[in-house]
């Protein structure tokens, strides 16, 4: 009973950084696939490979290509640590870094926690590639929500662990770190969203 | 070693060797100033015996007023006796540190999981060949081996220390303990990170040999012994003011400007911890690098992306694993390599925490071999698939390297500088004077010293006018060209302005 508090607790923390976000009215737009940005990104390095054969300059420098390249840097992008700190706090990060460690670690696989890592990781790159076309409000509680959501996992896994103390230390002192990084840049959501 | 493990390490260390010295000369497109500086003061140790400055063997090198550590200095002394005064010989200490990394990292990692018995001997091969070998592909790692970097040669000693130690930690033989420690403080006169690296490391080191082996604890203190006596003049140093003029033009303290004591106690953490979770950034590792023209090639992070998978199973692995020293090692170089970085900006930096490019290296390797371990089934289709991913990738990246680089960062790297030297001693005999406009072209003296023996060109600022008393004597004028744009980018440009009294000859100079 006593975890289950000290974890609701942790969440309803972990929620706070959100009030920050939304005063954005979409991420920037480094973090959105664009054909026109892809096709001056070509136009530029195609400029460089005048001396070379039209094939070899085309092998290297081609939309399928680029198009892969383009979206792997937009998405490794979000997933930014500051980003991700910022959207969460350090023990949200942490939750959801634990909560894939005991996923691996668990001999039988829960389906819930692997359909919320799915999600965490594929919701990301949908709107980096589409944009998705929503109130920012809604599309920020749809990218952080999972993430959110995923930490209980591991929160729960790692409070319930042998070596309560030293949890608990751990917690303390992630939290310290979060309420240091909330109160130094209360508006660091600004440094990945547009304002209205 | 069975022989066709030696004839694979030799493959490798070759395919190394190749990637590090083909067109040394040329690409990085011409000595940046730090390599200029460094090779004109190798040089002038190797004639006189005395620094540009006239400092005899100094153990700092005032150079720019930056005090450039004194190891580098004195290797590409060396390689100057042998290969004169030129670029390859400035960069042939880097080149060849960086060849010798590759063979290092080999032979580190075979040493430790030797240690355990967790693996077997044909397994250990594999996972320290395939280390050397993504070493020796490395984007990071080939890219500062071309260059005349200290931090280069810095990375080298230290792994040399490490592997001495792990040596020493196995037999105890008192003279790897010896060797180890000389090569740590050796690693801190080659580069400034190792200042705050190598003390750290050696300190833990020493801590766990102690709670390992507490009957040789006589030996253990000597060495820290051995270590203060050699540490202390770059420790003096550091505390200077020549020492910490260094460290305040590029510390992340001094970007916040004048703070009272306890706005300091509040801020200084918070700019360091961010500078630190910067060097873990995906964005910065695997898609495009610190940003700084000079440290990485254009649309490529530090690691191959198809490398980032493989990083994470590695670290995964590692963590699960019982080879508790190799995970010791990782673990504390990859927490280490940021910490002297995160002091200073900009950051991330790709060549102060170049520590990394090691436990992040042995990571992937780690990470394949679990992968294709627990995936036997389908080994057959994913092994053609990943070498086709990768292969692709490092021609993607030479292309980009010898093609792309060349054009799109030449500044970075003084370009045209040779250029302005060379035009000017052809011309020399013909002129009276030569001046250079000093602005942009503030470093041209350096590049003189280099490439010329005359005397170097007076640096004038833009105001100048030819003096009176000069009369008809003919002033070969040099300055960047102004033309209709405000930027002398690419061009630098002697030209004829008579209105302003110059008599000069018109020059025009393409990078």
């Amino acid at each position: 009973m006593k975890t289950k508090i000290i974890i609701i607790l942790i969440f309803l923390f972990q929620l706070i950084p959100l009030k920050a976000w939304t005063a954005c009215k979409n991420f920037f737009d480094f973090y959105h696939f664009s054909l026109y940005d892809l096709e001056l990104q070509l136009i530029y390095a195609i400029n460089h490979d005048q001396d070379l054969p039209v094939l070899l300059a085309r092998t290297f420098h081609n939309k399928l290509l680029q198009f892969f390249i383009d979206i792997y840097k937009r998405y490794v992008h979000f997933l930014d640590p500051q980003l991700l700190i910022t959207m969460l706090t350090f023990v949200g990060v942490f939750g959801v870094l634990a909560s894939v460690w005991y996923f691996l670690n668990s001999k039988k696989k829960n389906k819930l926690i692997l359909v919320l890592i799915l999600i965490c990781f594929i919701l990301p790159l949908g709107n980096v590639i589409f944009n998705f076309q929503l109130p920012f409000i809604f599309k920020l509680l749809i990218i952080a929500l999972p993430f959110n959501l995923l930490s209980i996992f591991g929160h729960f896994n790692f409070l319930n662990s042998k070596n309560k103390k030293a949890a608990i230390f751990v917690y303390v002192i992630l939290i310290a770190l979060s309420i240091y990084w909330l109160v130094m840049v209360p508006d660091q959501a600004v440094k990945y969203c547009e304002m209205p | 070693m069975v022989k066709k493990y030696k004839l694979i390490l030799f493959i490798i260390l070759l395919v190394s060797f190749v990637l590090r010295f083909y067109k040394l000369n040329d690409n990085p497109p011409g000595l940046y100033i730090d390599e200029v500086a460094i090779g004109q003061n190798a040089y002038e140790i190797l004639k006189t015996g005395k620094d540009e400055h006239g400092y005899v063997m100094p153990l700092f090198f005032k150079s720019f007023g930056d005090y450039k550590m004194p190891v580098y200095i004195y290797s590409t002394s060396l390689s100057m006796s042998i290969f004169g005064k030129n670029e390859f010989a400035v960069r042939f200490p880097s080149a060849l540190f960086g060849v010798l990394t590759v063979l290092l990292i080999y032979l580190i990692v075979k040493k430790i999981l030797l240690l355990d018995d967790e693996f077997s001997k044909d397994r250990i091969e594999k996972i320290a060949l395939l280390s050397a070998f993504l070493m020796g592909i490395s984007s990071w790692h080939i890219h500062f081996s071309r260059g005349g970097f200290e931090t280069n040669q810095a990375l080298f000693l230290f792994l040399l220390a490490v592997f001495l130690s792990i040596s020493y930690f196995k037999n105890k033989k008192i003279i790897y303990l010896v060797f180890s420690t000389l090569l740590f403080t050796l690693s801190i006169y080659t580069y400034h990170s190792y200042r705050i690296i190598s003390p750290l490391f050696f300190l833990g080191l020493v801590f766990i040999f102690l709670y390992k082996d507490k009957l040789r604890r006589k030996n253990l203190a000597a060495s820290l012994i051995l270590f203060s006596i050699l540490f202390l003049p770059i420790l003096i140093f550091s505390f200077s003011g020549e020492g910490s003029a260094r460290f305040s033009a590029t510390s992340v303290f001094s970007e916040l400007g004048e703070l009272s004591a306890p706005q300091k106690v509040v801020q200084y953490p918070f700019a360091v911890i961010k500078n630190y979770l910067s060097y873990f950034s995906f964005y910065y590792i695997f898609a495009t690098g610190d940003g700084i023209g000079r440290h990485q090639i254009p649309e490529f992070g530090l690691l191959f992306r198809w490398q980032l998978p493989f990083l994470l199973i590695g670290l995964y692995s590692l963590l699960r694993s019982n080879n508790n020293i190799l995970k010791l090692l990782v673990i504390s170089l990859i927490i280490i390599a940021p910490i002297p970085a995160s002091l200073a900006v900009p950051s991330p930096h790709s060549l102060r925490s170049l520590l990394m490019v090691f436990p992040m290296t042995i990571l992937v390797a780690v990470g394949l071999v679990y992968f294709f371990d627990n995936l036997k089934r389908f080994k057959i289709y994913l092994v053609p698939v990943l070498m086709i991913v990768s292969i692709f990738e490092f021609i993607f990246y030479s292309h980009y390297y010898y093609v792309h680089y060349p054009q799109v960062n030449p500044k970075d790297w003084g370009a045209g500088y040779k250029e302005i030297v060379v035009n000017t001693e052809r011309l020399r005999n013909a002129y009276d004077h030569v001046i250079i406009d000093k602005n942009y072209l503030n470093f041209a003296p350096i590049y003189f010293k280099f490439y010329s023996t005359n005397k170097v060109p007076e640096m004038v600022d833009a105001s100048w006018s030819k003096p009176k008393g000069w009369g008809d004597e003919k002033v070969l004028y040099i300055r960047p060209f102004y033309g209709p744009t405000s930027s002398p980018d690419m061009i630098f440009e002697v030209f004829l302005d008579k209105k302003n009294n110059k008599d000069v000859i018109s020059q025009f100079w393409k990078l």
